[in-house]
């Protein structure tokens, strides 16, 4: 009896001293010794993020950059079975699409999370505009933005053609027109994208090395260089904000990025969620020979471009966005006021208008007609195809329950580590008080 | 300073459901990533193939190789006087390099680790561990028929 008992003390020791924490800063230190990697853990924990009543705009750079990862994770794997050949291309994909296992989830999911990328990076852009943190000292962020936002769309344009079906194909046949308005060099641009004068296999291999190389390997690059300078310069408030308005300031590890996590986890489901529930189609085979079918619309990030240059001459718009894209890439030098700390009603105003305008040609786009659409599945309806919506209903519930506990607990911890924060910070006070 | 006695287990409690959470949510992901990366289907070789044959082709002392779905098969024909064809699967035992029929020599042969089979795909010299798995052949109606289950020919 007495030896039961003094095994199970020595067993509840030895479980004791098992202890995780010890393991890891032991290991910890292992790497330090040969590392050193303190000066760049200390520069990215300077992100301390003011908190006020619109602090949440600070989560949706970071989720993008969340995103372009996902979008990294599930594009490599897409890598593994598509084929970026002329012959081969639209087949492959519709083998991932039907044959390969869970390949309709991951090529529907990077086909979704392409979409809440860009409507991710555009929310982010929209509030960096009315809050004017373009702003000096802030002007080269901003730049790299606009380039990332470049970068981001010619991923998308350029992801379009890979399926080669015919809508794909003739909305790249269409997209990669458009410069050739351009005097000069416009035959030349159009030549170069295309790889030839038509579209062919040789553009599918050109907008494949796009897209899987060139323009990760820009984003890569210039994402590095934007999150270094928001540690560099901190985290900027609106403009017009006082220093009174803001409640606190909390640590980026240990509590902001907590709430990035939550913020993430729900991005996550949902992007799985809308690819269970509409996959990405497959679509008919490009056929160059056949006349393109009515309403060949582009994705939807580009409708309103779409919209615009269906209504005005091609060289007027054209001419348009370049001078947009130029407006907006010399925004911090044209707003004089900002960096005086005054708000230009001009140009809010002018930001109004655009987005007016984007959402008025988004929505005249949307409405209008679009291909008809050939079924899908043949079985669509029948009971088998019940049987794996209910199936993947059942799984998308579990995986929203643990998404649900995840968050739950993610955000207590955060709150735990802000009290503790708190506690020292108070400490520290009174103690300076009594010195 | 004051903390609750609490604190510290608490922070296991957060820690064990965070970790928990994290840790189904990468097997509810990682698992179906498993099975997509692996690409775990199998894809069954067809029952019987049809050899396309040439003239002069198979004759004594010659060979070819054929897919049979995704698998090759090395056909030859032993030389005269006891002419008889033969047919294995050309994948060595030893790693899986394509084997060769040497007429010279009338064995087949890989060129990968220098591994030696008779003309019945027994190993004669090197460090192939099994013989050639044997593939069945049937002449019907002047037509060269190859399974690799012997009751696939059969019936035709």
């Amino acid at each position: 009896m007495s030896r039961n008992r003094s095994i199970n003390k020595r067993l509840v020791r030895a479980w004791r001293t098992l202890d995780l924490e010890r393991a890891a800063s032991r290991l910890g230190a292992w790497f330090r010794v040969r590392l050193d990697f303190e000066p760049a853990v200390a520069l990215l924990r300077r992100k301390p993020v003011p908190i006020h009543r619109h602090s949440w705009i600070y989560c949706l750079g970071d989720a993008a950059v969340f995103l372009f990862a996902l979008q990294c994770v599930s594009g490599c794997l897409l890598m593994l079975y598509y084929q970026p050949t002329e012959a081969s291309a639209h087949e492959s994909v519709r083998s991932i699409m039907t044959e390969v296992p869970f390949g309709w989830l991951v090529r529907s999911f990077h086909s979704w999370g392409a979409s809440v990328f860009i409507g991710t990076v555009g929310l982010h852009l929209v509030t960096v505009l009315f809050a004017r943190a373009y702003r000096r000292p802030r002007e080269l962020a901003w730049v790299s933005g606009v380039f990332m936002l470049a970068v981001a769309l010619g991923s998308g344009f350029s992801g379009y053609l890979l399926p080669w079906n015919e809508l794909s194909y003739y909305a790249t046949l269409v997209g990669t027109q458009i410069p050739g308005t351009l005097p000069g060099v416009g035959r030349f641009i159009v030549h170069a994208l295309r790889g030839g004068d038509q579209l062919t296999g040789a553009t599918i291999t050109r907008f494949y090395a796009v897209h899987v190389m060139l323009a990760p390997l820009a984003m890569i690059l210039l994402l590095s260089f934007h999150v270094f300078l928001t540690r560099v310069r901190g985290l900027s408030l609106p403009l017009g904000m006082s220093q009174r308005e803001v409640s606190d300031r909390r640590p980026f590890f240990g509590e902001f990025l907590l709430v990035d996590v939550c913020v993430w986890l729900v991005v996550f489901a949902a992007i799985v969620t809308l690819a269970a529930f509409v996959p990405a189609e497959v679509g008919v085979r490009a056929d160059p020979l056949r006349p393109a079918p009515e309403g060949i619309k582009p994705e939807w990030y580009f409708l309103f471009a779409f919209q615009t240059l269906k209504m005005v001459p091609e060289a007027v718009g054209v001419a348009f966005f370049v001078l947009a894209g130029v407006f907006l890439l010399l925004l911090p030098l044209i707003d004089r006021r900002a960096p005086r700390g005054q708000k230009s009603p001009t140009l809010t105003a002018l930001f109004a208008v655009g987005l007016v305008y984007v959402a008025v040609f988004q929505i005249l786009a949307w409405g209008a007609p679009g291909v008809e659409h050939p079924p899908e599945d043949p079985q669509a309806g029948s009971a088998g195809m019940a049987l794996r919506r209910a199936a993947s209903g059942a799984w998308l519930a579990l995986l929203w329950s643990v998404v649900g506990v995840l968050v739950f607990y993610l955000g207590q911890l955060a709150k735990e580590n802000a009290r503790v924060r708190r506690l020292y910070r108070d400490d520290e006070k009174n103690t300076s008080a009594t010195c | 300073m004051k903390i609750d006695e609490s604190y510290v287990a608490r922070r296991r409690f957060l820690g064990g459901m965070i970790g928990g959470g994290a840790g189904a949510l990468a097997l509810g992901i990682g698992l179906p990533l498993v099975q997509y990366a692996g690409n775990l289907r199998e894809a069954p070789p067809p029952p019987r193939v049809e050899v396309p044959l040439a003239d002069g082709d198979l004759g004594p002392g010659r060979s070819k190789l054929i897919r049979y779905g995704s698998i090759p098969v090395l056909l030859f024909r032993t030389p005269e006087p006891q002419s008889e064809l033969k047919a294995f699967v050309a994948v060595c035992t030893h790693f899986d390099c394509t084997v060769g029929y040497r007429e010279d020599k009338n064995c087949i042969f890989c060129a990968c680790h220098e591994g030696y089979y008779d003309v019945d795909g027994k190993v004669i010299a090197g460090p192939p561990p099994r013989p050639l798995r044997p593939v069945y052949h049937r002449f019907h109606e002047g037509r060269l028929f190859v399974a690799l289950e012997k009751e696939n020919l059969e019936e035709r």
